[in-house]
C-alpha cells in the first residue's frame, strides 16, 4: 500500500498529537493529583435516604482537623443543606445523592463537578482557600422545574463559621433553617 | 434515454424506482431539519432572554424535539437516502427488491411518527401524553411508553435498511468474482456494520428495561446501567451521523474541486478504523459518573484519543484530493491553490465550510475526551457548542451541500438557484461560529447545558470574554441567521421542484488517484473486522457492565419512577401533579426574583 | 461512468470536468506531491498543540476547587 510520505508524516504527528493529550491528563492525575469520581461509596436505596447515616440529615460534619465532609442530597428542584457552608483554609469532601431522578452538582465556574445518580453516591475533595461565596447549579437536566435548581456553597473565614454554628444549632435537625426535612416540597428560596 | 448520445444518463435515468426512494427519505430528512429549525430558534431566543413566549416548562418539550428530530430524524434519514445512492450508485446496479426498501422506509417513517407524536403532545394538557426526557432519555425520568416503542420500530427499520444494502451487495459479488468492493458500498457495509453493534446496546436497554418499566411491568431500573447502555449506542451513534459526510469528503468533494480521490487505500484504512473505535469508548461520556471506576474510564479515554487518528487521517486525505483539484484547474504556491477552486459552487463551499468547522470541533471534542479536564466543563454549554460544530455543522451542513450537488442527478431538475445555495452556506458558517463560540465561552464561565433559564438568583457568573450577557446575544444572533439560512436552503430545495426539466446533470465521479488495486485485500475482510470489532467491545465493556451490576443489581437499588407523562388513571399523577405544583411555585418564585433583580 | 470506482485501473478514463469550470490537464498527475495540504495541516496541528497547552495548563489547571480525592 503506498503511502506519501507528507502522508507518513502527519501520521507521525497525529501520534505524538495523542500520546500528548494522554500525557497532560496523566501529568495532571499524577502532578497536581486530580482524582476522578468513581465508584469508591456504597450504593443506597434512594427512596430510603433517612435511614442512611449519611443522608438522613443533609450536613456539615467535621471529620478531622481542617477537614469537613458535606453530606448533600439533591432533589427536585433544590439542594439539601442550602447553603453548604465551610471554614476557609480547609478540605471538603462532597457526598452528593439523589433521593429521585438523575440530576447534576457543579460549583458554578471551578473544577467542583460531578453526575448525582440515584442509588450512587457521589464523592468528590476538594481544598478550598480564602472565603468566598459560590453558585451550585444542577447541570442535568431533571424535570419541567430544573432550572430552578440551584444553591450555594459559602467558604467562611474561621470567626463567621463559629457564629454561623452557634445560629443554626437551636434548629431542630438540618443545618439549613429555610429547607425543611421532605426533600420534594423544599422551597428554594 | 433518449439524450444519451448528448449527455450521460442521470442517477434517475438509470435507476428511477430507486431515486423515488432516495427522495422520499430526503424529504423525511428535510421535514425533521425544518421543525428541527423551528425549535432551535425557539429554544434560542428563550434560552437567552430575548423572548420568551412560551413557559419555562415547554422549554423542555422543545429541547427534546430539537434534539430527536434533528440528531435522529433529519440525520438517519438523510443517511438511509445517501447510502441507497452509494450503494446503488457505485455497484451500478438496482437494488434486489425495493418492496423491501419501502418497508424499511415505511417503518422508520412510522416509528419516527410515534415518537415525535409522544414528544409534540407535551404541548398540550388535553393528551396524557408526554416526552419530556431529553435526546437521552435518562432514567428514571419516563417518557409515555409510545416515546420508547417509536425508536425501537425507527431502530429495526434501519437494521433491515442495512440488510437491504448487504443483500445488494452479495448479489452484486456473485456477478461480479474476485472483485474489490466498490470504495462507496465499503463506506456504506462498514457503517452499518458498526450501526448494528452500537444499536444492539439501545435495543437491550429499551427492550428490556425501559418499555417494560413503562408500562408497569418492572418496577424500577438501574438509572446507570440504563445510562451505560445509552452511551455504548450514543458514542457510536455519532459517527453514524459523520460516516455519511465523510463519505462525501471522500468521494464526492474531490470531485466537485476538479480532482480526485487521494487515496482509495486509506479511505478504506479509515472507515475500518471507525468500526473497531467508535464503540468501545462511550463511557467517555460517564467520566463525572458515580459508580464507575476509574481504571475503565481511563481505558476509555485511551481508545477515545486514539479515534483521533482516522480523523486526522481524513484531514489530511481530503485536503490533499482537493489541493490535486485545485493544481489541475492551474493553481499555483504553498497557499495560492486555495484560489483556484470553485468557490463560487454552493456544494464545495459548503463542505468545505463544514470541514473548517469540523477542525475547530476537534479541539473542544479533545478536552470533553480528555478524562479529568472534563471536570471544566461536563454538561455546560461548551459541550453543545462542541456538537453543533460537528453534527451540527460538519455533518449538517455536508448533507446541505451535497443536496445541491446530487439533487439536480436525483430529479433531472436544475438547483434553483445556485447563488441563494452559496449564500445559504456562507450564512450557516457564520451563524455558527457566532453561536458556537459563545457557547464555548459561556461553558468556561459555568453556564449549564439543557436548562430554560441559565441565569440564577443567588449568584453571577464570573466575568470573562466579555460576559454572561453579551455571549447570550451572541448566541441569539447566531441562532437567528442559522434559522434564517434553514429557511432558504428548504426553499431552495422545494422550488427546485417546479424547475424545467433539463438533461446533462449527471455527475459521474472519478476514481482515486491511488485506486483500491493498491489496498491490502485484508481490508475487504468484513467478518476479520465484525470478530474484532467485538472483542474490542467485550473487552471495554464487560468489566464495567458487571461492575454496575454487582454494585446495584440488574434492576438497581430501588429508584423510583418519574413519568413526565400524566396518566390520570394512576395514583402516579396525584404525585406528579404535586410535583408540577411544586414546580409551577418555584417557578413563580423564581420568575419574580428575577425580575426583582 | 458511474459507478467507476469499480474500475480496477485508472488508465484511459476521463476525467470529468469540474462542474463546468476549466482544467489544465497538464498539471501533475500520479508524481503529484501535496505540498499545500502538508502547510496547512503543520498550521492545524501548531494551533492544536498551543490551545491544548493553553487550555488544559492554563484554563483548567489553574482553576478552583479542583477535585483530589
Amino acid at each position: 500500500m503506498h503511502v506519501h510520505a507528507y502522508e507518513k508524516l502527519w501520521l507521525a504527528l497525529a501520534i505524538v498529537l495523542i500520546l500528548l493529550l494522554i500525557g497532560s491528563v496523566t501529568y495532571g492525575a499524577v502532578g497536581p493529583g486530580i482524582a476522578m469520581v468513581a465508584d469508591s461509596q456504597d450504593p443506597v436505596d434512594p427512596q430510603a435516604l433517612d435511614e442512611d447515616d449519611r443522608f438522613a440529615e443533609p450536613r456539615v460534619e467535621q471529620v478531622g482537623e481542617d477537614e469537613y465532609a458535606a453530606y448533600v442530597e439533591a432533589y427536585q428542584f433544590g439542594f439539601d443543606p442550602d447553603p453548604i457552608v465551610v471554614p476557609e483554609h480547609s478540605t471538603v469532601t462532597f457526598y452528593v445523592t439523589s433521593p429521585d431522578v438523575i440530576h447534576g452538582f457543579q460549583v458554578v465556574g471551578t473544577n467542583a463537578n460531578t453526575m448525582v445518580v440515584p442509588g450512587e453516591v457521589a464523592a468528590i475533595t476538594v481544598e478550598v482557600t480564602e472565603p468566598q461565596v459560590y453558585g451550585v447549579v444542577c447541570n442535568e437536566y431533571c424535570g419541567s422545574a430544573h432550572h430552578a435548581m440551584e444553591g450555594t456553597f459559602e467558604v467562611v473565614s474561621d470567626e463567621e463559621y463559629e457564629e454561623w454554628l452557634e445560629e443554626n444549632q437551636d434548629g431542630d435537625d438540618t443545618e439549613d433553617g429555610a429547607a425543611d426535612e421532605n426533600g420534594e416540597e423544599g422551597e428554594d428560596a | 434515454m433518449s439524450a444519451e448520445l448528448e449527455a450521460e444518463p442521470t442517477f434517475v435515468d438509470k435507476f428511477p424506482e430507486e431515486a423515488r426512494i432516495i427522495r422520499a427519505a430526503m424529504w423525511g430528512s428535510f421535514l425533521a431539519l425544518t421543525l428541527g429549525a423551528i425549535f432551535g430558534i425557539i429554544q434560542t431566543l428563550h434560552r437567552t432572554g430575548i423572548a420568551r413566549p412560551f413557559s419555562s416548562v415547554d422549554y423542555y418539550t422543545f429541547l427534546t424535539a430539537h434534539g430527536v428530530f434533528l440528531v435522529i430524524s433529519f440525520t438517519i434519514f438523510f443517511l438511509v437516502g445517501l447510502f441507497t445512492w452509494a450503494v446503488v450508485r457505485s455497484l451500478d446496479r438496482p437494488l434486489l427488491n425495493t418492496k423491501i426498501t419501502w418497508t424499511w422506509y415505511g417503518m422508520m417513517a412510522a416509528g419516527m411518527t410515534m415518537t415525535g407524536v409522544s414528544i409534540l403532545a407535551g404541548f398540550t394538557a388535553r393528551i396524557d401524553m408526554s416526552a419530556d426526557v431529553l435526546f437521552t432519555f435518562y432514567a428514571p425520568l419516563q417518557a409515555h411508553p409510545l416515546f420508547y416503542t417509536g425508536l425501537v420500530v425507527f431502530v429495526v427499520g434501519t437494521w433491515v435498511a442495512g440488510a437491504d444494502w448487504f443483500r445488494t451487495w452479495l448479489a452484486w459479488r456473485e456477478e461480479n468474482p474476485g472483485e474489490r468492493i466498490p470504495l462507496q458500498t465499503f463506506m456504506v457495509l462498514t457503517t452499518m456494520i458498526m450501526w448494528y453493534i452500537a444499536t444492539l446496546a439501545i435495543a437491550t436497554s429499551i427492550l428490556v428495561f425501559l418499555l417494560p418499566w413503562s408500562l408497569g411491568l418492572i418496577e424500577s431500573v438501574n438509572p446507570t446501567l440504563t445510562r451505560t447502555l445509552f452511551w455504548f449506542f450514543g458514542h457510536p451513534v455519532v459517527y453514524f451521523w459523520l460516516m455519511p459526510a465523510y463519505m462525501l469528503w471522500y468521494t464526492v468533494l474531490p470531485k466537485i474541486a476538479g480532482g480526485r480521490l487521494f487515496s482509495d487505500p486509506l479511505a478504506r484504512v479509515v472507515f475500518v478504523l471507525f468500526l473497531l473505535l467508535s464503540t468501545p469508548v462511550g463511557i467517555h461520556h460517564q467520566y463525572l459518573d458515580p459508580g464507575i471506576a476509574e481504571g475503565f474510564k481511563f481505558i476509555s479515554m485511551t481508545n477515545t484519543m486514539f479515534l483521533l487518528l482516522p480523523s486526522l487521517i481524513t484531514a489530511f486525505t481530503v485536503v490533499a484530493s482537493v489541493e490535486y483539484g485545485a493544481r489541475r484547474r492551474g493553481g499555483t504556491g504553498i497557499f495560492g491553490w486555495l484560489r483556484a477552486l470553485p468557490w463560487r459552487n454552493p456544494a464545495f463551499t459548503g463542505m468545505m465550510l463544514a470541514g473548517l468547522m469540523f477542525a475547530a470541533g476537534g479541539f473542544s471534542g479533545m478536552i470533553n475526551a480528555g478524562l479529568n479536564i472534563n471536570y471544566m466543563i461536563h454538561n455546560t454549554i461548551w459541550v453543545p457548542g462542541h456538537f453543533h460544530l460537528t453534527v451540527g455543522t460538519a455533518v449538517a451542513l455536508t448533507f446541505m451541500a451535497a443536496t445541491y450537488w446530487l439533487w439536480p442527478q436525483l430529479t433531472n431538475r436544475p438547483l434553483y438557484s445556485p447563488q441563494i445555495g452559496l449564500a445559504q452556506v456562507v450564512l450557516w458558517f457564520v451563524g455558527m461560529a457566532l453561536m458556537t463560540n459563545a457557547m464555548h465561552s459561556q461553558g468556561l464561565l459555568g453556564v449549564p447545558r439543557r436548562t430554560a433559564e441559565p441565569e440564577y438568583a443567588g449568584f453571577d457568573y464570573p466575568m470573562a470574554f466579555g460576559g454572561f450577557e453579551e455571549l447570550n446575544l451572541q448566541i441569539a444572533i447566531g441562532g437567528t441567521i442559522l434559522f434564517v439560512s434553514t429557511v432558504l436552503f428548504i426553499a431552495n430545495i422545494v422550488i427546485t421542484s417546479w424547475s424545467p426539466k433539463a438533461s446533462g446533470l449527471a455527475r459521474p465521479l472519478p476514481p482515486a488517484l491511488s485506486g483500491p488495486e493498491d489496498a491490502p485485500k485484508v481490508l475487504d475482510n468484513l467478518r476479520l473486522w465484525v470478530g474484532i470489532a467485538l472483542v474490542l467491545v467485550v473487552l471495554a465493556y464487560a468489566l464495567p457492565l458487571a461492575g454496575i451490576i454487582s454494585n446495584s443489581g440488574v434492576f438497581g437499588t430501588g429508584a423510583g419512577t418519574y413519568p413526565v407523562w400524566i396518566d390520570a388513571t394512576t395514583a402516579l399523577a396525584e404525585r406528579v401533579l404535586a410535583a408540577i405544583t411544586t414546580a409551577a411555585t418555584l417557578l413563580v418564585d423564581a420568575i419574580t426574583g428575577v425580575s426583582s433583580l | 461512468m458511474a459507478g467507476s470506482d469499480t474500475a480496477s485501473t485508472v488508465t484511459g478514463e476521463v476525467n470529468p470536468p469540474g462542474d463546468g469550470e476549466p482544467i489544465h490537464e497538464d498539471a501533475e498527475t500520479e508524481e503529484f506531491d501535496p505540498i499545500g495540504t502538508l502547510a496547512l495541516i503543520m498550521t492545524y496541528f501548531a494551533i492544536l498543540v498551543i490551545a491544548w497547552v493553553y487550555v488544559y495548563f492554563i484554563e483548567f489547571l489553574s482553576r478552583d476547587l479542583t477535585v483530589i480525592g
